[in-house]
């Protein structure tokens, strides 16, 4: 039986939330001090790093099927959640889902050991309250310095802008680092809104066109969204393959 | 703005979608279907016995053969007959919601779907039913029998509407072929739609173009790039068959329509491609193109991901021309014009676009039947506040006009029509969506509109998003 913390029980409820809140459907996987989480859509992948060794054997399984912090890996390969009150006990047994911890924590490696990027922004919560969460993509640039957060509505034929203020603690800009100017690159707002369920305040690492880097302050949490690319093509963009 | 400058334009507006691979896949998977329950019994209390509930379809026949479709308050040409039917079409193209709501509909409501194959009407049995309908043809339009209205109307006949009838079974059985003689024996105007080369066979071009009521022919045709259709329409019949089977019903004075539905922006849209399409249905003595974006309602979830299975973005397609509707339509616009100076005429039920066409009904045969068509719908009301040259219309004088034109095909289909005219009911069809058509008033009908030539609100919101 594996006996879950409260960090953990956390992370995963948050997982779970962010699927009932609609954004995202996602899997969880977990191994020794990691948890990673990544969408059905495979455009976002978040790793938490755990003080202690909580899952010595891999398993993966879908958040929404999360149920207790008591869980067992099942001998036929399911996993079993526990759940208690007083003398009842009730066992929930959900499939494990396919993909191997090594696989994610490969190609996770592989985008977190290449070089470091330019630009760092702090962004909060609070932003997200500027957002239209109707629209499908934010789009990020940096033209001579200064930082901007667009939305194009299709819809209205209106163009939502965002510029980097100092006030009101909405960019925080003791923490960013803007160096090298950057293109457009879009992020989708579903992705981009669902990482602040698990912290209230992250760093966006920008500079590469395939995808970004984000981090909370305590490093505990961490991860990478794929970026939407603003050319003449039609095609899906692969990244890693 | 040229379609080339437009397009590179509205790349910067709706991103391309990236996506991390795991595993060496994407990890999309189709949609399973959900089926019904098998053996489904229920307990009878007066017969105190189990009795199996089921509800079966004819798996053989398809009863119900001609219909005026559901978007007659739209559509010029509602006249559809039904040949063939199957659970899934041979073709399998993978845009076709056609095919993705009958297999869906099919397999939620019949017990014995999972037996069914191709099925066509009975030959026979439709002979005899239309021997009866037209005995109505010219007759006046009554009452609201939309089938009758439409056949005294002479409004042509479609095939190939909700599927295909030219598939491979149909050069054994001839299904298609006799009712297609029996059209022209009694010189009713046909019009087909299809992707299939089977129509330029000669026993084929030999009954259509012997129609005294003319036949035209849709050749469905999305690109002239095969790698493309072969992975899109991976049944269909190459790109060189179908232009074959074009060659020979033009020869033969049938008329032939390339149909681009859908126009598929960044995926069947390249300069490269377009102008070698061009090129090829010049080359064969095509003149005219029928265009659609893709269809509003056609949005599910097992479409997107027959799309993302095969690596293509359909989100970004589907928001730029079809989520937004003035965007969707602007675009298609700017494409057609170079089809237009490229000697093409062209047409389109894309309501934006309907004052630019080129032929008064959209399927770009106004010009070629002589009978009547479906004048009291959506595209015909925009056609005649345009013919109006900037002076005001109201519904009254609309409605007039189509009553000396032969007539409503239903009350219902005109109280639709008029709640589109003054922007009720579904917004999808809207008079005003049509650019340049701008109010001018009101009476006690509602709205009075008028058509500007140099409006188009779609411009406006256009350089206000770029």
């Amino acid at each position: 039986m594996i006996k879950i913390n409260k960090r953990v029980e956390s992370i995963f409820a948050q997982a779970v939330a962010l699927e009932q809140s609609g954004k995202e459907k996602s899997i969880i996987f977990c191994k020794g001090k990691t948890i990673y989480i990544k969408n059905m859509d495979n455009t976002l992948l978040l790793r938490f790093m755990l003080g202690k060794n909580f899952f010595p054997t891999p398993f993966a399984f879908k958040a929404d099927d999360y149920d207790s912090s008591s869980l067992r890996l099942d001998d036929d390969g399911g996993i079993i959640f526990v759940d208690r009150v007083e003398e009842y006990s009730r066992e929930k047994k959900c499939k494990i889902e396919s993909g191997s911890f090594a696989n994610i924590n490969k190609v996770f490696n592989r985008l977190y050991d290449q070089p470091e990027l330019p630009n760092q922004i702090v962004l909060q919560e609070k932003l997200l309250g500027l957002l239209d969460r109707r629209l499908s993509h934010v789009e990020f640039f940096l033209k001579k310095g200064d930082f901007k957060i667009v939305q194009k509505d299709i819809y209205s034929g209106t163009v939502i802008s965002i510029k980097k203020e100092a006030a009101e603690g909405l960019i925080d800009l003791n923490k960013d680092n803007l160096k090298k100017d950057f293109n457009p690159i879009g992020l989708r707002t579903n992705d981009f809104m669902s990482l602040f369920i698990f912290s209230d305040s992250l760093s966006f690492y920008f500079g590469k066109s395939d995808f970004v880097f984000f981090e909370s302050h305590d490093i505990s949490m961490c991860g990478f969204l794929a970026c939407c690319i603003y050319d003449e093509l039609g095609e899906i963009n692969y990244i890693g393959e | 703005m040229n379609y080339w400058d437009l397009r590179k334009d509205i790349s910067k507006v709706i991103p391309r979608a990236s996506q991390f691979v795991f595993d060496g896949s994407s990890g999309i998977k189709g949609v399973k279907e959900k089926g019904r329950k098998s053996n489904y019994e229920q307990f009878n209390l007066e017969k105190r016995e189990w009795v199996k509930i089921e509800r079966l379809l004819d798996i053989d026949e398809i009863n119900s053969f001609v219909e005026v479709s559901l978007r007659a308050q739209s559509c010029p040409m509602p006249l559809n007959i039904d040949v063939w039917d199957g659970l899934k079409c041979p073709f399998g193209c993978k845009y076709c919601y056609a095919d993705y709501f009958k297999a869906s509909l099919y397999s939620s409501f019949f017990d014995n779907y999972k037996k069914m194959g191709l099925r066509h009407c009975n030959v026979d049995f439709v002979k005899k039913e239309l021997d009866i309908l037209m005995k109505h043809r010219g007759e006046k339009v009554e009452g609201n029998d939309k089938v009758k209205n439409a056949i005294r109307q002479e409004i042509p006949m479609r095939l190939g509407i909700r599927f295909e009838d030219f598939i491979s079974k149909e050069k054994k059985d001839k299904i298609s072929l006799q009712l297609l003689q029996y059209l022209t024996d009694i010189s009713y105007p046909t019009m087909i739609n299809t992707k299939s080369s089977l129509i330029g066979e000669d026993e084929y071009v030999k009954v259509l173009s012997d129609n005294k009521g003319k036949a035209a022919v849709h050749m469905t045709l999305i690109s002239s790039d095969n790698k493309f259709l072969k992975k899109i329409e991976p049944g269909a019949p190459s790109l060189e068959a179908r232009l074959g089977a074009c060659k020979n019903l033009v020869e033969a004075g049938v008329r032939v329509i390339c149909r681009i539905e859908p126009y598929m922006i960044f995926l069947n849209d390249s300069k490269k491609m377009v102008d070698d399409y061009i090129g090829r249905i010049k080359e064969i003595g095509i003149k005219h193109i029928t265009w659609d974006t893709y269809s509003y309602s056609a949005n599910s979830i097992g479409i997107a991901n027959n799309f993302r299975q095969l690596g293509i973005d359909w989100d970004r397609m589907f928001l730029l021309t079809s989520d937004s509707q003035w965007l969707g339509s602007i675009l298609l616009g700017k494409l057609m014009e170079y089809f237009r100076e490229n000697e093409i005429q062209n047409s389109t039920f894309d309501f934006g676009n309907v004052p630019d066409n080129d032929n008064f009904i959209c399927c770009e045969v106004g010009d070629w039947f002589g009978g009547g068509f479906n004048y009291g719908c959506g595209v015909s009301a925009i056609r005649f506040i345009v013919s109006q040259k900037g002076k005001p219309c109201t519904w009254g004088a609309f409605n007039k006009w189509v009553v000396k034109k032969g007539g409503w095909l239903s009350d219902s289909i005109k109280d639709e029509v008029k709640r589109m005219w003054n922007g009720n009911g579904n917004v999808a069809w809207y008079i005003s969506w049509a650019k340049g058509i701008e109010p001018a008033g009101s009476d006690t009908e509602g709205m009075i509109w008028k058509f500007n030539k140099k409006d188009d609100f779609r411009l406006k919101k256009l350089e206000s998003i770029l």
